[in-house]
């Protein structure tokens, strides 16, 4: 099956060796021209118009979807999805199928033209030349700047330690940036107060971080009883909740978070961040501890859930498929550093030494086991 | 003369006395957890203090309890009432452990839980009183178990100025050569110490935080 989705696309990019020379010709960012506002490298930050972009966005699914559909890849692709869910795929994982589709997506004609247009909206969230040292010295986030819109769905990818986790702590004032600024709809996050602006957004961690003192109930309904909201209401909001990200409330509203399993808990810690309905919702490595399969499918109902809800999204991972799933666009964070930001679409072309790096990698490993 | 048929003649002294000690202990302990859990708080708080604090404890552990008490004795206040002054003597021996295991159940608590409290917007006091000392109350709990026992233990000597309890018994024994009358404060010391041993590592047991 890997066979044949392998070639075409990665043709050209040559062997390990090649690649590893050429991350090193890597033009990096001039130090000595930092100050100079002029010619100060801003990562290429793009701004997506929200129709435009759903348009890619269903188009990798629909692509996704299609797995075994080899025979008819060419042909225009189908509007109504159902017709392309093939029967008995739904456990699928989504990373293994989507990498086994790569061919196909990168045959999708241009639907991103607009995508460098600036909009005129205010960002939600913005970086301006961001850094962030630990204890004054270890510089963890180094001059970052860029920009996520309102509903955007930003994935920051790349290796164990670059400062993924860093700049989303800066987001929510966990920590604060050394230098340069962090804006929260406009505000700078020292300007706000951390506690209003920590329930101004939802908050999941790897690790999850549920209560295991509290039942599922009581840690969902966390944020909303601190809000002082009436207990009727928040029954409601627990009930409503649950069964947005597939649990039955009358099962597991009372259970305690070591009575559930890995994905059971993850849902829960999701429902527990969006519980007071915050518009911006940040995520570290969220579904880092699952097994490939239920990732796959915790993946998907977030998907679908992140496009009815509209919030906009932070999301961490070192998962280069999962980036590709679930971004609307895909930051790539080297050495504390943003080494640039492409839609999914954009990622997958480009031919960027670091970019091409890990698209390999995506078709060498995770096409097989759909995980690392 | 039995050791039993000693004990049913001379129960009602020996129970007073061990009211005495029970009331003795049970006042320590009030006021040792009344100070123990707040500094073990402070030292998870304020690093730099734990040196001090825990260091202090250290010291007062280490003096031999006989001559605390003679410390103590000079003190304006305490030295006035023998009660109050045992009293002051073994809270300073049961402040060790209880400090000690509430800095340690405090930094035990998964850093994770404690990271997704601060980011969902929880203040420093909910954070200490909604997650923290709740899941650390069984360690908590465990240091209030090893300091009672402690305490049982040491509240015999506390007969030597004079303070009562079961001590009383051991004391005058030993003067006469008297083992029965030994075993009179021993016994129901020990029994006393097991007992509350049992009761609390029940207790710290229901309370432990399930995995």
């Amino acid at each position: 099956m890997r066979a044949f989705c392998v070639p075409d696309a990665s043709a050209g990019r040559g062997s390990d060796s090649t690649l590893r020379r050429q991350s090193q010709s890597f033009p990096k960012w001039n130090p000595n021209k930092a100050n100079d506002f002029s010619t100060r490298h801003i990562p290429k930050v793009e701004f997506v118009v929200r129709s435009s972009k759903s348009i890619t966005y269903q188009t990798l699914l629909v692509t996704q979807w299609r797995v075994s559909s080899f025979s008819d890849f060419s042909t225009p692709r189908k509007r109504n999805r159902s017709h392309c869910l093939p029967a008995g795929l739904t456990r699928d994982s989504s990373v293994a199928s989507l990498s086994r589709t790569l061919p196909n997506l990168l045959r999708q004609p241009r639907m991103n033209t607009e995508a460098n247009r600036p909009s005129g909206r205010e960002p939600v969230i913005e970086f301006r030349h961001v850094s962030y040292q630990l204890n004054g010295r270890q510089e963890l986030i180094n001059d970052v700047s860029f920009a996520v819109q309102r509903g955007e769905t930003l994935v920051l990818l790349g290796r164990s330690g670059a400062g993924k986790t860093t700049a989303l702590k800066l987001i929510n004032r966990l920590l604060e940036p050394t230098e340069g600024d962090v804006l929260v709809e406009g505000r700078s996050t020292i300007a706000w107060d951390p506690i209003a602006l920590r329930r101004h957004i939802g908050y999941v961690i790897q690790e999850i971080g549920l209560f295991p003192h509290f039942t599922v109930e009581r840690n969902i309904a966390l944020v909303p009883r601190l809000e002082g909201w009436a207990e009727d209401r928040i029954a409601l909001r627990v009930k409503e909740l649950l069964e947005m990200v597939g649990l039955d409330a009358r099962k597991f509203a009372r259970r305690y978070p070591h009575e559930l399993s890995g994905g059971q808990r993850q849902r829960v810690g999701v429902a527990r961040a969006l519980a007071a309905d915050p518009p911006i919702l940040l995520m570290d490595e969220p579904f880092g501890a699952l097994d490939p399969l239920t990732r796959g499918e915790v993946q998907r109902e977030f998907q679908a859930l992140e496009r009815r809800l509209r919030k906009t999204v932070v999301i961490v991972t070192h998962h280069v498929g999962e980036s590709l799933v679930l971004g609307t666009r895909i930051g790539l964070v080297e050495a504390g550093k943003l080494a640039g930001i492409y839609s999914p679409k954009e990622f997958l072309e480009s031919t960027e030494p670091v970019t091409a790096a890990y698209v390999a990698y995506l078709r060498m490993h995770e096409g097989i086991e759909g995980d690392e | 003369m039995s050791l039993l048929e000693y004990f049913l003649r001379h129960q009602r002294e020996i129970f007073q006395a061990t009211v005495e000690h029970v009331w003795l202990v049970g006042v320590t302990m009030v006021l040792s957890v009344a100070i123990g859990v707040p500094l073990g708080v402070l030292v998870t708080r304020r690093p730099w203090l734990s040196k001090p604090i825990l260091g202090g404890a250290n010291i007062a552990e280490t003096i031999p309890s006989l001559a605390l008490f003679g410390f103590l004795l000079p003190v304006p206040w305490l030295g006035g009432r023998a009660d109050r002054l045992a009293i002051a003597a073994l809270t300073l021996y049961a402040l060790l452990p209880i400090i000690r295991n509430t800095s340690a159940g405090i930094a035990g608590v998964d850093a994770a839980v404690r990271e997704a409290a601060r980011g969902m917007g929880m203040t420093e006091g909910q954070i200490l009183f909604q997650v923290e000392l709740p899941l650390s109350l069984s360690t908590v709990l465990a240091g209030v178990r090893v300091a009672t026992v402690l305490t049982i233990g040491i509240a015999t000597i506390a007969a030597a100025v004079g303070a009562g309890g079961l001590g009383e018994f051991i004391f005058r024994g030993l003067a006469m050569v008297n083992n029965q009358l030994i075993l009179a404060g021993a016994i129901p010391a020990a029994l006393l110490a097991l007992g509350a041993d049992f009761l609390l590592s029940v207790l710290e047991r229901r309370l432990r935080p399930a995995r």
